[in-house]
């Protein structure tokens, strides 16, 4: 073998040597996938079930309220992230055994819309009839109370953990020109909370 | 041999199923007590028949009646009547009520029991019976006219007599 | 001489060749129990660890096993590609946690605990995208702490933990967790 020949494969074996004995850096990889679904919450709850105008006189007005200003709390729970509306109606006249008082007597009020969650933020820019246009007839066909989109406060429709509340007030008119006998005039009065 | 193709068609559902809208409702009982109205009101509360001598008759007093206006939304049927706590007196003197009798007429609906000879008695006695649709006369009420005629005794003592009428509104 | 140097060339190749895969390393990596890791259904304000048993200090979710045919030293990561995402809402890292609860290798069937090699033993969250340096093999402890473990290698094992926030938006949150192990 020439000279030549000889310092040819010295070097490569040398090359060699180098390559086979030097650990390359490795990278090794698994993944694995993560996921959970976050149910979704949609649930209305009032305060208060029962208003009790109490007795009155045909021909007066009342109104029910109490000292912090509301008669009663719709509370609306929502983290669908869709918006949803607050709705009011009655599911007919204010009735006794016999005689019945015309449901446009009997009026509702939002006086404030607000966070329940700190620092309670209003969402009174959601209530459809602010307090300042004062009593709404009631009616026999769903009314927006509120709406959520129009809430600039809250964030993606959401209200939890411990939802938004309206609060409510409101007042009878007993007319004086229709018999009525003295007797106790009720009806149902149904909130719904829909998307 | 006949040959008979079926043809199997199959409906498919285009487009996506989307999510129904969530909706939940709550409900509240509303209540309100119409108040009992049973009230009895008379325009005026004094009569004064003047001076009379003994023997002299007044009657038509007072001359436009008084007004005795009836107001119920009980339900239920409901009498006037008329009575007085004692005859005109003045000391230990009397007038007996034989000489004081009542009179009148009714704007309502039900049974008025004046006959022009009626008495007036300490025993409160019907003037007047609701009608029909009267159980629940409001917001107006029913409306009676009642007028007095006193005889003074020919050999009756001088003073000033007076008496308090009664009028009772009663189911 | 043509055929001299064709021939030279020839055997430089085969020589270097077999002298090239006679002395390599090897490093290998399997994911063992869950390789997907479903939290399922859970309500806002919920907490879920995901273990073989939460009463069972021994359980774990899943694990690495690492083997390495050479005497240097490993590091195993891991890392969330992202925060638990639907569409645009996501959910807090630190409300997904990990931790490694145990480590042990093993080379001839007898097990040794490493737990010194943990870097993580309480929970953390997944920052997102951040590598988190869960295991190193070898280190100087009062264990026999090797690098080199054929034939059973090294285990890491990891449990998970869940909190969804109260008023975390409903939807499907998916991430992936990659474990990567570097010599």
């Amino acid at each position: 073998m020439s000279l030549r020949a000889k310092r040819f494969f010295l070097a490569a074996f040398f090359a060699a040597s180098v390559l086979a004995n030097t650990a390359a850096a490795v990278d090794v990889e698994q993944s694995a996938d993560v996921s959970v679904r976050v149910s979704s919450v949609f649930s209305l709850t009032l305060d208060t079930s029962t208003i009790d105008f109490g007795s009155v006189r045909p021909g007066v007005w009342k109104e029910v309220s109490s000292a912090a200003g509301y008669a009663n709390v719709a509370a609306c729970s929502s983290n669908t992230g869709n918006p949803w509306y607050l709705q009011i109606k009655a599911t007919g006249p204010l009735s006794s055994a016999t005689a019945s008082i015309p449901i446009e007597n009997l009026k509702w009020m939002t006086t404030y819309a607000g966070s329940k969650n700190a620092p309670y933020t209003s969402f009174s820019d959601g209530l459809i009839h602010p307090a300042a246009e004062g009593f709404q007839d009631f009616s026999l066909i769903d009314q927006q109370v509120f709406y959520s989109a129009n809430a600039s406060a809250m964030v993606n429709n959401n209200t939890l953990p411990n939802g938004a509340e309206i609060q409510f007030k409101y007042a009878v008119f007993v007319p004086d020109t229709i018999k009525l006998n003295a007797d106790a005039y009720s009806t149902t009065i149904v909130y719904t909370m829909t998307e | 041999m006949k040959r008979i193709i079926s043809a199997a068609v199959i409906f498919l559902l285009i487009g996506g199923i989307s999510s129904a809208a969530l909706s939940t409702n709550q409900q509240a009982t509303f209540t309100v007590s119409v108040a009992s109205v049973f009230e009895l009101s008379i325009d005026q509360g004094f009569i004064d028949f003047g001076r009379m001598n003994p023997g002299d008759m007044k009657w038509n007093m007072p001359p436009a009646g008084i007004t005795v206006q009836s107001k119920s939304n009980s339900g239920k049927p409901w009498y006037l009547k008329v009575s007085n706590d004692s005859p005109f007196s003045s000391g230990s003197n009397t007038i007996p009520n034989s000489n004081f009798s009542w009179s009148g007429w009714t704007d309502g609906s039900g049974k008025w029991y004046g006959d022009g000879t009626n008495q007036v008695s300490v025993t409160p006695t019907l003037v007047y019976s609701s009608g029909a649709g009267e159980e629940n006369n409001l917001p107006n009420g029913t409306v009676n006219h009642m007028k007095f005629k006193l005889k003074v005794p020919n050999n009756q003592v001088p003073g000033n007599y007076t008496t308090i009428v009664k009028f009772t509104m009663t189911e | 001489m043509r055929l001299f140097s064709e021939q030279n060339r020839i055997l430089s190749a085969v020589i270097i060749f077999f002298m090239l895969s006679g002395t390599g390393s090897a490093l290998t990596m399997t994911l063992q129990g869950n390789s997907s890791l479903d939290f399922g259904t859970m309500a806002p304000g919920d907490n879920k660890q995901l273990t073989t048993n939460p009463s069972d200090s021994y359980a774990y979710c899943n694990k690495i096993s690492v083997v390495s045919n050479v005497d240097t030293q490993w590091n195993a990561y891991i890392k969330a590609d992202s925060l638990l995402t639907s569409g645009t809402l996501t959910i807090p890292a630190d409300s997904f946690q990990w931790l490694s609860t145990y480590a042990g290798f093993s080379k001839t069937g007898n097990w040794y605990a490493h737990t010194n090699g943990i870097r993580y033993r309480t929970y953390t969250g997944f920052a997102s995208g951040t590598n988190y340096l869960a295991y190193t093999s070898g280190t100087s402890d009062l264990d026999p702490a090797v690098n080199d473990n054929i034939t059973d290698g090294t285990e890491v094992q990891f449990i998970y933990m869940l909190t969804i926030p109260t008023d975390q938006t409903a939807g499907l949150y998916t991430t992936r967790i990659v474990y990567t192990v570097t010599q």
